[in-house]
């Protein structure tokens, strides 16, 4: 090692031993530690460039000024700049004025189309208010979904972390109105005369007998409702669609069927209808099961995608004629929706897609 | 965050490209080092003020027209030494002249027995060792300061003192001999302390 043949100007001279006394590190410590360790006889020299480092540096941070002195020279610093700033500024070149310029325009036209939603954030607290009726409230602090009945016959798991509330002279009024924070799955009586509400932050569903669920924790960007039975309405709640920002889509509403839902983020509010990720069978939920048998032999390709259809739900848009000529055999008893849909259109070489809530086949069609 | 991590030539971009946060950090970062060093030039503290509030001015001020330094610390240094030796009177510029001034002898080598007198203490100690470096030609100790405090160059040093690059590495071993003796010294007497100890 050089070191090992090192006096006490080299150790000075060497810029690794100076950063080690100015700015010392556990590595550089160590390094150093471990060499005298090996080099004894160097000790002296160390300790003596280290000693005279030390003492330079103690000399110059001796006539350091106070704090106060510091700050007060910036002051007087800035004081300067920002007279001088006052100033017209005349150096910039013509395409920077005109970048600027542009650069102005831009920003300002992103603003207006884009300008964040004035976010008025509806939470379960204030949806809470705009009740007329004393409440009563539901808080799961279990780590299990809880069942809650309530006076309709209508039945309500509620997710751990998750509160509800509603009347206590629930099914009294002209409606039947809910405010949940969390997530619940409802499985609403039917009653055509008082519609079922539930306020979950910024979304309102409206029903009239169904199950579904919703998702709706305070911190979450989204409000999720998913529909397994029957027909779902969910839109903006009243009190923030009324902001021009909104469209008619959110206002209105729209409807959701078995195996769709819809999640409006509330930053934006856009509400989207999408397909759940995981379409059950329509016969798994409804009272009156209906059997669909999903065995198929040299059946016609627009039979599957029908039955298919029928069994979840869900729409499925194809061109009947480009399709006519194909035929379908296998045994999807055990698959799930997508598996079905990826076994069919391989073997009449076809794609699909999901758009909206829609399922879309395309495909050039089979030529026997 | 700025502060510790970012490198000077990292920070001094960030400058150039207009941050007054980036400015600030450089100011925090510099003036106290400036103030040190102007000091040594120039007793009087207010001209010290002065000089660093007229260099951090200008560096805002033409930051467009600025590039990107070599070494922003010499950079920096460099310039105050010019402010302050223009605020100077201009008889005393001639000192800038060094190359053909004699170096001064040091003013008494302390006598090896005057160090043993207060060996007890070794806050004493450093503090001998700290007279002495002040006692040192304001040459020689300057131009230590700049090689082994603000780790310059030579040819930086040379640069910055208007002489040779020879002449600077003369200067500097120079103070280091003397210094160095009376390190060694010092070596013994804390030594002798803790030999006396333990």
């Amino acid at each position: 090692m050089k070191y090992s043949q090192f006096t006490t100007s080299d150790f000075i001279e060497d810029a690794n031993f100076r950063r080690w006394v100015q700015n010392p590190t556990t590595e550089s410590t160590a390094f150093w530690e471990d060499f005298i360790q090996h080099y004894p006889e160097k000790k002296q020299e160390v300790t003596v460039a280290r000693n005279l480092l030390l003492t330079l540096e103690a000399q110059v941070e001796g006539s350091f000024s106070t704090k106060a002195n510091e700050d007060r020279v910036f002051q007087q610093i800035q004081q300067q700049i920002g007279e001088e700033q006052e100033a017209p500024i005349r150096r910039l070149p013509v395409w920077i004025r005109w970048a600027a310029a542009a650069s102005v325009v831009l920003v300002m036209s992103w603003w207006l189309f884009n300008r964040p939603t004035p976010t008025i954030k509806l939470t379960y607290e204030v949806n809470r208010k705009q009740s007329e009726v004393a409440l009563l409230e539901k808080v799961n602090d279990t780590s299990k979904p809880i069942l809650i009945t309530l006076a309709d016959g209508s039945s309500i798991f509620l997710s751990p972390k998750s509160k509800i509330s509603y009347a206590k002279t629930f099914n009294e009024g002209s409606k039947r109105e809910v405010y949940l924070s969390g997530e619940a799955f409802f499985e609403v009586a039917k009653n055509p005369n008082k519609p079922f509400f539930v306020y979950a932050n910024e979304l309102v569903t409206k029903v009239l007998g169904t199950s579904f669920n919703i998702k709706a924790f305070p911190e979450d960007k989204n409000v999720e409702v998913k529909v397994r039975t029957g027909r779902v309405a969910v839109a903006v709640a009243p009190k923030i669609s009324n902001q021009p920002s909104i469209s008619t889509r959110e206002v209105e509403g729209i409807v959701l069927l078995p195996n769709q839902q819809a999640v409006l983020s509330r930053q934006e509010i856009r509400l989207v209808k999408s397909l759940v990720e995981n379409p059950t069978l329509l016969s798994t939920t409804t009272p009156t099961p209906m059997r669909h048998s999903f065995v198929f032999e040299a059946a016609q390709a627009s039979d599957v995608f029908n039955l298919i259809e029928q069994a979840y739900g869900i729409d499925i848009v194809f061109d009947e004629e480009v399709f006519s000529k194909c035929q379908f055999t296998a045994n999807l008893t055990d698959e799930s929706l997508y598996e079905k849909l990826d076994i069919i259109c391989k073997s009449i070489e076809a794609n699909y897609q999901i758009l909206d809530a829609q399922i879309i086949i395309s495909g050039k069609g089979c030529h026997l | 965050m700025l502060n510790e991590t970012i490198t000077d030539e990292t920070l001094w971009q960030t400058v150039l490209e207009g941050s007054e946060t980036a400015f600030e950090v450089l100011y925090r970062r510099y003036f106290q080092v400036l103030f040190s060093y102007g000091k040594r030039i120039h007793p009087d503290e207010d001209a010290v003020n002065d000089a660093i509030q007229d260099l951090f001015v200008d560096i805002w001020r033409s930051r467009h027209s600025l590039n990107q330094a070599q070494s922003v610390k010499f950079y920096m240094i460099r310039s105050l030494r010019r402010k302050i030796h223009r605020s100077l009177k201009p008889d005393s510029l001639h000192g800038e002249e060094w190359e053909n001034v004699q170096e001064a002898v040091l003013p008494m080598e302390p006598s090896p027995e005057s160090l043993f007198t207060h060996e007890e203490d070794t806050l004493i100690q450093s503090e001998k060792l700290n007279t002495w470096l002040s006692q040192l030609p304001p040459r020689q100790n300057e131009a230590l300061l700049l090689r082994y405090y603000h780790n310059f160059e030579y040819s930086e040093i040379a640069d910055l003192l208007h002489i040779k690059e020879q002449t600077a590495r003369n200067l500097v071993q120079k103070a280091l001999q003397i210094l160095r003796k009376l390190a060694i010294l010092l070596i013994f007497i804390i030594a002798q302390i803790i030999f006396h100890f333990f």
